[in-house]
């Protein structure tokens, strides 16, 4: 799995809502640890349900959490 | 060493674990078969009228208690869309070896300089090779599986 143009501030914002661990918001979003850890490394592109998920976890809009990186 | 290893496996989720045994059964039956097939003394034997093949006999017997202890070992394992995506990618290079090996085989048996030796080996000796074909094909899925979970563990 390479890298994607997708950034994203999860970690950032894991930390800002009580430095909530991998697994919980990978429980919280229906999604494994291992999958929140690809996605912090920026080797993985959620999809938009996961995406959503994941925002809504946060209570913030997906591009909040995710932004298109110009080349 | 190998009780860090495994240790170091058990760490891995669900799916990842799952990923290892895979390649260490199906990497094992595949090195089994490859065995039989080529380095084994009685490889050649024709086989004669009731006689077992042994060899298939054996490797199906290993397929299905893995596949079942597998099952067992993981049922109700969540799987998310990640799992999902690295098991596709898995399955393409897993089926592409496996095109690639039928392609191999097929050209090869219809080489004139191979005849001699096609018709020298009994057909229990070509279907076996088949089926060293597609453990070989499940051990590459696998190993793909663990190469993708093994980078998320970066």
């Amino acid at each position: 799995m390479s890298s994607t143009p997708i950034v994203n501030a999860i970690r950032r914002l894991r930390f800002a809502h009580g430095e909530m661990t991998q697994q919980a918001l990978a429980e919280a979003c229906g999604a494994t640890r291992q999958t929140i850890i690809a996605l912090e490394a920026g080797r993985y592109a959620p999809s938009l349900e996961l995406a959503f998920r994941i925002a809504r976890t946060f209570g913030v809009g997906v591009e909040d959490v995710f932004q298109w990186r110009e080349s | 060493m190998a009780s860090a290893f495994i240790v170091w496996v058990r760490k891995g989720e669900a799916q990842e674990r799952l990923a290892w045994m895979a390649l260490v059964i199906f990497g094992c039956a595949t090195v089994y078969l490859c065995w039989q097939l080529f380095f084994s003394a009685q490889r050649f034997e024709p086989l004669h009228a009731g006689h077992v093949n042994k060899v298939a006999s054996r490797f199906f017997l290993l397929f299905a208690v893995a596949v079942w202890y597998l099952r067992r070992r993981f049922r109700g394992v969540y799987v998310d869309e990640r799992d999902r995506a690295i098991a596709h990618r898995a399955l393409e290079v897993g089926f592409m070896l496996l095109a690639l090996l039928l392609v191999l085989a097929s050209a090869i048996t219809g080489l004139h300089s191979y005849d001699g030796f096609i018709h020298s080996v009994p057909p229990i000796w070509l279907s076996n090779c088949m089926l060293m074909f597609l453990s070989a094909s499940a051990a590459v899925t696998s190993a793909v599986r663990v190469h993708a979970y093994l980078q998320d563990r970066r």
